[in-house]
């Protein structure tokens, strides 16, 4: 391909690039589990944590951590595929293995399988008797103190009828990005000699222990690079067709092992074995670290730089890298940073047309335009990454809302699912908890009592609804409950912090994070750059289209009495259809542009993610908002009682910050405007718009022009970040079957566009053969 | 000045360049047998009643002084004919199964609405457009909402059958950026059958904006069995062919739509046949390719 910027070329393996791809997706189509990812078991029934555990008694935690770690390595068979140029394969599942959530995670069912049949019954008693030691610091921590402030110690279990539903802290809090820019410009041993000096003099046992538990990761893995390097020299020896390549694998091990890399080449298998030692966690922004290297092998060899550059991009779609970042702007100076790779890489992904490696694309006001037409059109051919955020509103929110310096600011990236970090510098805790606001208002509408556990108070008595003789004094009910909620989260949440620092849970990416080594302390326990909390928010627009409709309905239009009102939730809305219709339909929805429900959302927002902000996270600083949920409103909204807007008992919440499906009724440009008026420089954890945008409107260079458009006013004028679901003929056929998730799908029909939702069956029917 | 609208939709894509909000204005002088838009033929407000949402609730009937609403149990029969048009009983459903097909609005209440998406036209050289029914068929409010629209600046489009007085054409031709004309039937007695007028004014009013030098598009619905031959390929090629000002020939293959939206303004179908497929409309655009090299889009 020539020009990688456009959307009519396609890009092309080289033949052994082509079949080294296919033999790639003939391994994993079958064994799609996890994320489009596969790990197997041990064949071979091997427990290297148990092993250096039982050797190192009387170490130091962290030691013997950093050892297991690198024993696991050790002991795993090495892997290089037919023709392949880049080495490294995951470690297979076993009863013990490090977790960046939970320290060690304890796995005994995995005895179960068949090749632990003759150690089962001693490893389990060993394994019972050493948790402790595995696991410094457990779950029950942080759960003893939620069942003391939640439930009759007597009755432990009924904590689960308490946070079910209403949140989950402590959180699964892993992701971050390691420093990758200090890993391919000092390489193994340059950070090696960086540990080894701080150690010197160093007197405080803990952070020596941290230290040398990093010296340890360092060397162990060099050694294991050079055994990937003894693997492919072998194999290189046996000669064949590719025997070649095998030779330059087993020197680009051996160079990278500890040197700094020189070539293209050399940078990229030292990034990717880190990354197989990082949990194939995300990579940041790959087109600025890598784009020096990429450009002087380009310039040598144009088809040796996209070999490498397809073998990279291969190994993170089999491993299910959560997310690459590319474009956005330079952090010395804030132009444009966008270059070849980062079309590059896109194009790779448009060419595989997997959803893995999920990719993000930075989008400020002089960013290279042919990087949204690249990204639209990759949109219009059905896929729903890369994702898009807004640098105009991401960049100053974290300059001003949490203090994080200019340079760092404009370096910014995407991890996990759709959060926001500084590479290498931080740990945004991604994320700390999720806390569902809907479930906060149900509370609050029924006096504090849970309504399906008898007579149970969970949170302050602010009255009933009938209680309350303005909407004012409503608002300030929910809104105490918002901060009594808060406080007790925030103090779990950093419990469960407390517990990943005791157990190092991010040993291996401590050394590659910023300020970790100077301050001699593990990543979870406040050694990076910036260690804000994030919360993730599910649940708003519920609460927000509730309060609007008590409001109008309620308490101006007095259309529903408070004893009505309070009798229809209370009976789920049976035999209240009318009054839940006039809920759902006579008054204004949050994402259809209405100031009123907009003004609402914001209100809902601004009140909890300021609440947030004014705690700290135990790691060092305050709390940040996001939203970004998906699957989380479905899961959310089934334990979530009927609420005021008309929405039933077990009805989902909505996903993301995007409106509830059925509500968005006024188009997209209105959804887009009703977003971009939110407080989201407050939830700068990451809140994303799930938008669908079907491809048949997508079709013709003029129509992506359009979406173009709409994406750019979005993130240039107060979007944060956009996620696109694409909808075809299969979304019309399942729309049909359930409109109510399909409520924005729109379709063109003769020359303009209509919601599929509120055509006829016959109508539809209509469409889906014109289409199919 | 206020008017008669049915419906304000945003983010339309396939009307005129960019990203358009169309703006529906009520009442249309032609009766076109296939009409895709029936809820728009009468130009005062109108109940559009869907019987599977209602819950028979009963609250339509209490506030109507007349007796258009009749109850069979919960079932809800609407009768039409006997509605006065004071358009209370919409307000009172909370089902949305009697909803107003037409609200008297300000035009600059409208212009407000369409401006919330100026950002969007701006980035994507987009704008508003006027359809219907007949936009002109309200001509004084027309032109107010173009008036209105130039004076912020906005990109417009008008859907026009082109059935109105040529003061009217001559009014808005420097207000419009470009006229979508309908082109339906060939030869005046055709035009007559399909739609129950003369083509005299219309084709006049074509000539005229041929004169004014206006951006013209033609619009020509395809009907099975109505108007998809070659007597009426060839009369839209001469027509586009005739005069400069005209670029582009839009295709608008026929979809059945219009049967349904009709029964629920009470409007029984006088035509009906299956939606026309794009793989047709495809070769329909072929066989007037023959006669006309003037550009030919299917949409
Ligand atoms: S619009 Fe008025 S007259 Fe017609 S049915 Fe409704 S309430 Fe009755
Ligand atoms: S008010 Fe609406 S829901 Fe109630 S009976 Fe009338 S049409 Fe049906």
């Amino acid at each position: 391909m020539r020009d990688y910027r456009s959307t009519e070329e396609r890009f092309e393996y080289s033949p052994v690039m082509e079949s080294v791809y296919s033999d790639l997706m003939a391994r994993i189509k079958p064994n799609r589990v996890r994320e489009d990812t596969w790990t197997g078991r041990d064949p071979d029934g091997k427990n290297p944590f148990l092993d250096v555990f039982l050797e190192t008694k009387g170490e130091p935690y962290a030691i013997r951590l950093a050892k297991s770690i690198v024993r696991s390595w050790m002991v795993t068979e090495p892997e290089l595929f037919d023709g392949d140029i880049l080495i490294g394969f995951p470690r297979p599942k076993r009863p013990l293995f490090e977790h960046f959530s939970f320290g060690i995670f304890v796995d005994k069912e995995a005895l179960n399988y068949d090749a632990y049949r003759d150690v089962k019954e001693e490893q389990f008693k060993l394994m019972t008797e050493m948790e402790e030691e595995f696991v410094p610091l457990g779950w029950h921590y942080l759960y003893d103190e939620a069942r003391r402030r939640f439930v009759d110690p007597e009755h432990p279990d009924d904590y689960g009828k308490v946070a079910n539903g209403l949140w989950w802290t402590g959180g699964y809090q892993g992701h971050t990005v390691p420093n990758y820019d200090i890993l391919v410009t000092r390489g193994i041993g340059g950070v090696h000699r960086q540990v080894t000096e701080r150690l010197e003099g160093e007197e405080d046992s803990h952070k020596r222990e941290t230290l040398e538990a990093c010296l340890i990761i360092l060397e162990g893995f060099r050694d294991w690079m050079l055994m990937q390097a003894d693997f492919a020299e072998k194999k290189a020896e046996c000669g064949g067709e590719f025997a070649d390549r095998y030779m330059a694998v087993a020197e680009n091990c051996r160079f990278v092992s500890w040197n700094t890399p020189e070539t293209y080449y050399q940078a990229a298998q030292l990034v990717w074995s880190y990354n197989l030692w990082d949990w194939v966690d995300c990579v940041g922004r790959l087109d600025q670290y890598m784009y020096p290297f990429f450009m002087n092998a380009a310039e040598e060899n144009r088809q040796w730089a996209e070999d490498v550059t397809a073998s990279l991009m291969m190994k993170f779609l089999e491993h299910g890298v959560h997310n690459i970042t590319v474009g956005g702007v330079k952090p010395s100076d804030g132009s444009d940073a966008t270059n070849e790779l980062s079309f590059l890489l896109l194009q790779i992904l448009r060419r595989t047309h997997e959803t893995h490696p999920r990719m993000s694309v930075r989008i400020g006001e002089n960013t290279d335009p042919a990087l949204l037409a690249l990204t639209v059109k990759m949109w219009s051919e059905g896929m729903s990454d890369p994702s898009v955020a807004a640098d105009e509103l991401i960049i100053p929110a974290l300059i001003n809302n949490y203090g994080v310096l200019e340079a760092d600011a404009r370096n910014y990236t995407m991890l996990g699912c759709q959060e926001i970090e500084i590479p290498g510098k931080s740990n945004f805790g991604c994320e700390d908890g999720q806390i569902n606001l809907a479930k906060v208002l149900e509370f609050t509408l029924n006096d504090g009592y849970h309504r399906e556990w008898d007579g149970r108070r969970v949170c302050h008595s602010t009255g009933k609804i009938t209680d309350h003789d303005t909407f004012e004094s409503l608002w300030n009910a929910y809104e105490e409950n918002v901060k009594f909620f808060v406080r007790n989260f925030v103090d779990l949440a950093n419990m469960g912090q407390e517990m990943r620092a005791a157990n190092y849970a991010k040993l291996v990416k401590t050394p590659f994070t910023e300020a970790c080594i100077e301050k001699g302390l593990n990543l979870d326990e406040g050694g990076a750059v910036y260690n804000y909390g994030v919360v993730e928010t599910a649940g708003a627009s519920v609460v927000a289209d509730s309060l609007t409709a008590i409001k109008k309905l309620v308490y101006e239009e007095k259309l529903i009495s408070r004893e009505t009102l309070e009798a229809a939730i209370a009976a789920n809305f049976v035999g209240y259809e009318k009054e839940r219709l006039m809920l759902l339909n006579k008054a204004p929805k949050f994402g259809n542009d209405d100031p009123e429900a907009d003004a609402m959302m914001c209100r809902v927002l601004d009140s909890f993610w300021s609440e947030i902000k004014k705690y700290k996270s135990v790691r060092g600083q305050e709390f940040t908002g996001a939203c970004s949920l998906l699957g989380g409103g479905i899961a959310y909204g089934w334990e979530t009682w009927a609420t005021p807007d008309g929405r039933k008992k077990g009805e989902p919440l909505g996903n993301t910050i995007a409106p509830r499906p059925g509500i968005n009724k006024s188009g997209l440009t209105a959804t887009l405007n009703s977003i971009a008026k939110l407080p989201l420089d407050l939830g700068v954890g990451g809140t994303t718009a799930n938008i669908v945008i079907p491809t048949s409107i997508m079709k013709t260079p003029e129509m992506r022009a359009n979406i173009e458009s709409a994406m750019r006013s979005f993130l240039l004028s107060g979007g944060q970040l956009a996620q696109i679901t694409t909808a075809n003929v299969e979304d019309m056929i399942d729309a049909k079957k359930h409109p109510e998730a399909h409520q924005d799908l729109i379709v063109r029909v003769g020359g303009f566009s209509i919601k599929f939702c509120e055509l006829s069956s016959v109508d539809q029917d209509e469409i889906i053969a014109r289409y199919a | 000045m206020t008017g008669c609208i049915f419906n304000i939709q945003r983010f339309s894509v396939h009307d005129g360049h960019g990203i358009r909000t169309n703006v529906f204005l009520k009442g249309c002088p032609l009766r076109c047998l296939w009409c895709h838009n029936p809820e728009g033929l009468k130009k005062e407000p109108q109940i559009r009643f869907s019987p599977e949402k209602c819950i028979g609730c009963g609250d339509c009937a209490a506030v109507c002084h007349g007796t258009a609403h009749n109850f069979e149990g919960n079932l809800h029969h609407f009768i039409f004919d006997v509605c006065e048009g004071c358009m209370e009983c919409p307000k009172m459903c909370p089902a949305e199964a009697l909803e107003a097909d037409g609200v008297i609005r300000s035009a600059e209440d409208i212009i407000d609405e369409v401006l919330l998406d100026r950002d969007f036209y701006e980035k994507s050289g987009g704008g508003m457009t006027l359809s219907g029914g007949e936009p002109f068929y309200q001509p004084e409010f027309a032109l107010e909402l173009l008036r209105l629209a130039k004076k912020n600046g906005l990109n417009t489009a008008v859907e026009t059958c082109g059935m109105t007085s040529s003061d009217v054409i001559m009014a808005a031709a420097p207000l419009v950026d470009t006229f979508l004309f309908d082109y339906k039937a060939t030869g005046e007695q055709r035009h007559k059958e399909l739609t129950g007028s003369s083509n005299t004014q219309i084709l006049n009013n074509l000539s005229l904006l041929g004169t004014l030098g206006a951006n013209v598009i033609l619009r020509c619905p395809m009907i099975p069995g109505l108007n998809d031959n070659d007597e009426h390929y060839r009369g839209i090629a001469e027509t586009a062919d005739k005069y400069d000002n005209i670029k582009e020939i839009n295709i608008m293959p026929y979809h059945s739509m219009g049967v349904s939206k009709g029964i629920k303004v009470g409007i029984a179908p006088v035509f009906t046949a299956e939606s026309m497929t794009y793989a047709r409309a495809e070769e329909i655009k072929k066989e007037i390719e023959k006669y006309t090299r003037k550009e030919i889009k299917v949409i």
